[in-house]
C-alpha cells in the first residue's frame, strides 16, 4: 500500500500569516475548504467552560447583515459543511461541487471578516448546546471515558474541565465576551486554509489571496499554558452511571509530547492496537480465558483521535465487564499483558497484523474528501507538518518490534489515571 | 457518478457482479449481497450471528484468516430481514485473496465449535448491551409498532432477545444454503481493471451453489395512521420521537417529486424547514431530520428528533407546524431550486470515497433496487418541475397520515400528539426487561 502523494503540492503563506495548504485529488469532482484556527476548547476562559464550542456554533448564524445563515449559503450551492471544537483547535470544513470553490471561498472569507452574531442567536445556540450535551450524555457510558477522565488524569484547568460546556457558565456570557474571544483567537495568523479536491492548486492558491489576503495582519494569540507536569503516581477516581448496564474502568496515560517527535505515537498507537482489535482481540481473549466471561476492551493513541493534539494528550484504554467478574481482576490482566510487550517484545507477524489494520483503517478513512482535507489541516496546525497522511503512513510503515516495546514500557509507569465506572448504587467495583 | 462508470457481469449461478473503478487510493471495497428471508427474530438472529461467523472460516487452507490479517483485510458480515450481507476492504493487491476468502465463507464456511461458542456469547452479549441505548429502544419500539410480528416489524429489536437464549444449536455456524440466485457481489476499487475482476470472480464463485431462493418479500401492510405510542423508559429525561408515513415506490412517477419535497423539509440539509423551526429558532434540538426510510416492500416518509424530555409536546407541535405547513405554505421555487441543487450536489460531495460509493450502490440492493439506478437518480430529478413538488407536498406530509413512536418516561412524557387531541389515546408499550 502506498501513500496518496501530497508533500510536493504548493502551499503558500500570505502576508498576514495564513498558511494556506492544496490537496488536488484527481479523481473527484467536488472541492473541499477546511479552516483550522488555532484555538481550542484548552483556551475557554474559566468563568465560560465550552467557549471554543459555542464560538464555533455562533459562526454558523451568516456574516455581515445578510438574513442568510451559513447552511443556507453552503446547502444552495449543493455542498454540505460542519465543524469541531477539540483541545487546540476548531475546523471548519465544507465539501462543494469543486464549480463553487471560489463561492466558497468567499463566504468562509465572509465569515472571519464580518461574523453575525446576535443576542437571539447566543441565547439559541447555548440551548442547542445544551441539546447536544444531553443527547449524547443521556444514554449509557455517555460520558465515559470523555470527559470524566480529563479530570483524573489532569490538575490544570484546560485540561481538567469538560470542554463540551457548562450551559449554566454559558448562559452568563455576553455577546461581547463571545466576540472578544472571536477577536482574539480568529486571526489569520492562527489558522491554516486547506483546500482541496478536484482543484488547479495555482488558482486555488491565488483565489486564497483574493479573498483572505486582504485581512489584516494581527500578532499571533496566547492560546494559554496547557503543560502541566506528567503525573509520578496513581491517580484514582470513581464516577457513576445510572444509564449503564455493566461496570468497568478506564486508563489514561500523558503521551509523549508530540512537539519533541511523532515517532513514539505510532508505536502506542500499535500498541493499542495489538492489545484490543482484530478478529480475536488479545484482551478480550484473555480476559475470556480466565473469566469464562465476555469483557469488552478498547484502547486508542488520543483523546479524541490520533495526533489530534498538541502537549499534553493522552492515550486511553477503557473496559466494561460483568458484575461477577472483578475490575481488579481485568485490571490486572491488562497490567500483565502490556508488561509482557514491554518485557519481551511483540511477535513479527502480531506486528504486522496491527500495521496492516492501522494502515487499512487510516486510509479507508482518508479516502473521503473531507477526512483527507481535515488532517492535511491539523498535520500543518499542529505540528507543522506539510504532509500528515504521508508522515502517518510512513509512521505506521516503520515503526519496529523495539519501538513497540518502548511504547508498552511507557505504559508500565504508575503516573497514570484509573477512572472507575458504575452503574448507580452499585459498589465500585 | 455516470453509467459507463459502473461494469456488470452475471454468472451462470445466477450471482451479478458490479465492478466501479473509483478514486485513487489503493484500497477495494468488496460487499456481497445474498437474498435471505428470516421471517421470525430467531431466524433473523442465527443469520445475523451467522453473517458474522461465516467471516472466520477456517475453510480454505490456501488463504487463511491470520494471513488475510496482515495484508489489511476488514471484514464484516451483517443480515437485515431480507438479506445477508458479508463484506470486506482490503489493499487492491490483495483483492483475489478476499474474494476467494469471502467465497469459502459462502460456499464451504467452517468455524470451529471453539469459535462459535465465543462469538455467540460476544454477540449476545453486545445485543443485550444495545438494548440499553434509549435510540435503540426507540428503533426497535417503531418497527414493532408498525408491523408487529410482520418481517418488517422483526428488525433488531426482536432479534436482540433472541440473543438472551441459550445457544443449542451448534448449526448456526453453518453457511449451508446461502446460495447465488439473485445475489449481488459488488467491487469498488481504485485503478480496478473490471475485466481481470470479472475473471477473479468466475474463478473463485463459479462452482457456488446453494439453495435459497432469491428475493422473497412478503407484502408489507399498510400503516395505520394514529398519535404516536408512547415507549416507556422509565427514569430517561430524553424523548425520542420516530415517526412515519406512507410515502411512494422508488419506481413510481411521483417518487423523484417526493424525494425533492423532502429536501425541502429536510433531507440531511440544516437550512430547510424543520431544523430551522426546532434547531435554529428555538434550540429544542440538535438536530432532527426527515428521509425516505426503504426496505423491501415499502418506502416510508420518516421525521425524526430528540429533545428534552420537557420539550417534547413543543418538538411534536413544530413537527405538526412544518409538516402542515408543507400544504398551506408549499415550498417556493427557490426552495425547490436550492433542494434540487443540495439533491444534485449529494452525488458529488457525498460520494468521494470507495467506502461511500459501495454504501450508497449496496444500500439500494438492500432496500430491493437496482443499484444502477444510482446512476440516473441525478437526471430523474432534473426533469421534476415545481408544480410536482408543490402537488406532492400537499398530499404527502398531513400529520394526519403519520403514526409512530416517543421514547421515554411515560409519567413525564403524557399524551404527545401530533394533532392536538382532548382525549387522549396513545398506546403504552412497557420497555422489556432484559
Amino acid at each position: 500500500m502506498t501513500a496518496t502523494a501530497t508533500e510536493h503540492n504548493p502551499a503558500r503563506t500570505l502576508d498576514n500569516g495564513l498558511r494556506v495548504r492544496t490537496v488536488p485529488v484527481g479523481s473527484v469532482t467536488a472541492a473541499g475548504v477546511a479552516l483550522h484556527y488555532g484555538v481550542g476548547f484548552r483556551s475557554d476562559p474559566v468563568a465560560y467552560p465550552g467557549m471554543a464550542h459555542l464560538v464555533e456554533h455562533l459562526m454558523f448564524q451568516g456574516a455581515g447583515s445578510g438574513e442568510s445563515d451559513h447552511f443556507t449559503w453552503v446547502e444552495a450551492m449543493g455542498g454540505f459543511c460542519n465543524a469541531s471544537t477539540r483541545q487546540d483547535y476548531t475546523d471548519y470544513y465544507t465539501i462543494v461541487p469543486s464549480d463553487h470553490l471560489d463561492d466558497v471561498m468567499s463566504l468562509e472569507a465572509r465569515r472571519i471578516r464580518e461574523p453575525r452574531v446576535t443576542e437571539v442567536g447566543l441565547r439559541t445556540q447555548i440551548n442547542v448546546i445544551g441539546e447536544e450535551i444531553e443527547a449524547k450524555s443521556r444514554r449509557p457510558y455517555g460520558r465515559f471515558p470523555w470527559p470524566l477522565i480529563s479530570p483524573v488524569l489532569f490538575d490544570a484547568y484546560p485540561n481538567a474541565h469538560d470542554g463540551y460546556g457548562d450551559t449554566g457558565a454559558l448562559a452568563e456570557a455576553g455577546l461581547s465576551d463571545c466576540l472578544d474571544f472571536f477577536h482574539r483567537f480568529y486571526t489569520p495568523s492562527n489558522a491554516v486554509l486547506t483546500i482541496s479536491g478536484d482543484i488547479d492548486p495555482e488558482r486555488a492558491l491565488d483565489l486564497a489571496e483574493t479573498h483572505f489576503g486582504s485581512l489584516p495582519a494581527l500578532p499571533a494569540p496566547d492560546t494559554g499554558v496547557a503543560w502541566e507536569p506528567v503525573p509520578d503516581r496513581l491517580r484514582t477516581g470513581t464516577a457513576y452511571d445510572p444509564l449503564a448496564t455493566r461496570p468497568g474502568f478506564a486508563l489514561g496515560y500523558r503521551a509523549p509530547d508530540a512537539s519533541l517527535s511523532l515517532t513514539p505515537h505510532f508505536a502506542l498507537s500499535l500498541v493499542a492496537d495489538i492489545l484490543t482489535s482484530g478478529p480475536d482481540p488479545l484482551l478480550a481473549r484473555v480476559a475470556r480465558e480466565r473469566t469464562g466471561e465476555p469483557v469488552s476492551v478498547s484502547a486508542r493513541s488520543g483523546l479524541f483521535d490520533f495526533l489530534d493534539a498538541r502537549d499534553p494528550d493522552m492515550w486511553i484504554l477503557s473496559a466494561i465487564h460483568p458484575e461477577e467478574v472483578s475490575g481488579d481482576l481485568v485490571l490486572d490482566l491488562v497490567d500483565t499483558e502490556i508488561r509482557r510487550l514491554a518485557e519481551h517484545g511483540v511477535h513479527s507477524l502480531d506486528l504486522a497484523r496491527a500495521r496492516a489494520r492501522r494502515l487499512a483503517s487510516f486510509h479507508r478513512k482518508t479516502d473521503q474528501l473531507g477526512a483527507r482535507t481535515r488532517v492535511v489541516g491539523r498535520g500543518a496546525l499542529l505540528f507543522g507538518d506539510g504532509d500528515l497522511p504521508r508522515t502517518i503512513h510512513r509512521g505506521f510503515t516503520e515503526a519496529t518490534e523495539q519501538d513497540v516495546a518502548d511504547a508498552a514500557r511507557w505504559l508500565t509507569r504508575e503516573g497514570r489515571a484509573l477512572l472507575h465506572l458504575s452503574p448507580e448504587g452499585k459498589d465500585t467495583p | 457518478m455516470r453509467l459507463s462508470d459502473l461494469h456488470e457481469r452475471s454468472l451462470a449461478n445466477g450471482l451479478r457482479t458490479i465492478c466501479m473503478p473509483h478514486g485513487d487510493a489503493p484500497l477495494a471495497e468488496v460487499r456481497l449481497v445474498v437474498p435471505e428471508l428470516s421471517e421470525t427474530p430467531r431466524a433473523l438472529f442465527e443469520a445475523q450471528l451467522r453473517a458474522h461467523l461465516v467471516t472466520l472460516h477456517e475453510g480454505d487452507p490456501s488463504v487463511s484468516l491470520p494471513d488475510l490479517e496482515q495484508s489489511a483485510v476488514i471484514l464484516g458480515g451483517s443480515a437485515s430481514p431480507w438479506a445477508t450481507v458479508l463484506s470486506g476492504s482490503c489493499g487492491a493487491d490483495d483483492l483475489p485473496r478476499l474474494l476467494r476468502y469471502l467465497s469459502g465463507a459462502v460456499t464451504y464456511s467452517v468455524v470451529s465449535a471453539e469459535a462459535t461458542a465465543r462469538e455467540y456469547e460476544t454477540f449476545a452479549a453486545q445485543a443485550c448491551a444495545s438494548a440499553a441505548y434509549p435510540h435503540v429502544l426507540a428503533v426497535d419500539g417503531l418497527y414493532q409498532h408498525l408491523y408487529g410480528e410482520h418481517a418488517a416489524g422483526n428488525r433488531a429489536g426482536t432479534a436482540r432477545y433472541e440473543a438472551t437464549a441459550p445457544n443449542e444449536d451448534s448449526s448456526v455456524a453453518s453457511s449451508g444454503g446461502l446460495g447465488p440466485q439473485e445475489a449481488l457481489l459488488l467491487v469498488v476499487g481504485g485503478s480496478l481493471d473490471p475485466a481481470e475482476v470479472f475473471r477473479h470472480v468466475e474463478e473463485h464463485f463459479g462452482g457456488w451453489e446453494g439453495s435459497t431462493p432469491g428475493w422473497v418479500v412478503p407484502e408489507v401492510p399498510a400503516l395505520r395512521p394514529g398519535p404516536p405510542t408512547v415507549m416507556d423508559v422509565p427514569g430517561s429525561s430524553r424523548a425520542h420521537v420516530r415517526l412515519r408515513a406512507e410515502a411512494v415506490p422508488h419506481d413510481h412517477e411521483l417518487y423523484a417529486p417526493l424525494f425533492l419535497a423532502l429536501n425541502t423539509l429536510s433531507g440531511g440539509a440544516v437550512s430547510t424547514r424543520l431544523t430551522r423551526n426546532l434547531r435554529n429558532e428555538n434550540g429544542y434540538v440538535y438536530g432532527a431530520n426527515a428521509f425516505i426510510d426503504s426496505f423491501p416492500g415499502a418506502n416510508l416518509i420518516a421525521v425524526e428528533a430528540e429533545t428534552s424530555i420537557t420539550t417534547a409536546h413543543e418538538v411534536l407541535a413544530g413537527i405538526a407546524q412544518e409538516l402542515r405547513g408543507m400544504a398551506d405554505h408549499p415550498p417556493s421555487e427557490e426552495d425547490f431550486q436550492a433542494a434540487r441543487r443540495f439533491a444534485a450536489g449529494c452525488m458529488r460531495t457525498r460520494l468521494t470515497s470507495q467506502a461511500e460509493v459501495a454504501s450508497a450502490l449496496i444500500d439500494l440492493a438492500l432496500n430491493g433496487a437496482d443499484p444502477m439506478e444510482l446512476t440516473e437518480f441525478g437526471a430523474l430529478l432534473s426533469r421534476v418541475t415545481y408544480d410536482e413538488v408543490v402537488d406532492v407536498a400537499r398530499e404527502y406530509f398531513a400529520p394526519e397520515r403519520f403514526t409512530g413512536v416517543v421514547c421515554g418516561d411515560a409519567s413525564l412524557l403524557g399524551s404527545p400528539a401530533l394533532i392536538p387531541n382532548p382525549t387522549p389515546d396513545n398506546e403504552l408499550i412497557e420497555k422489556v426487561a432484559l
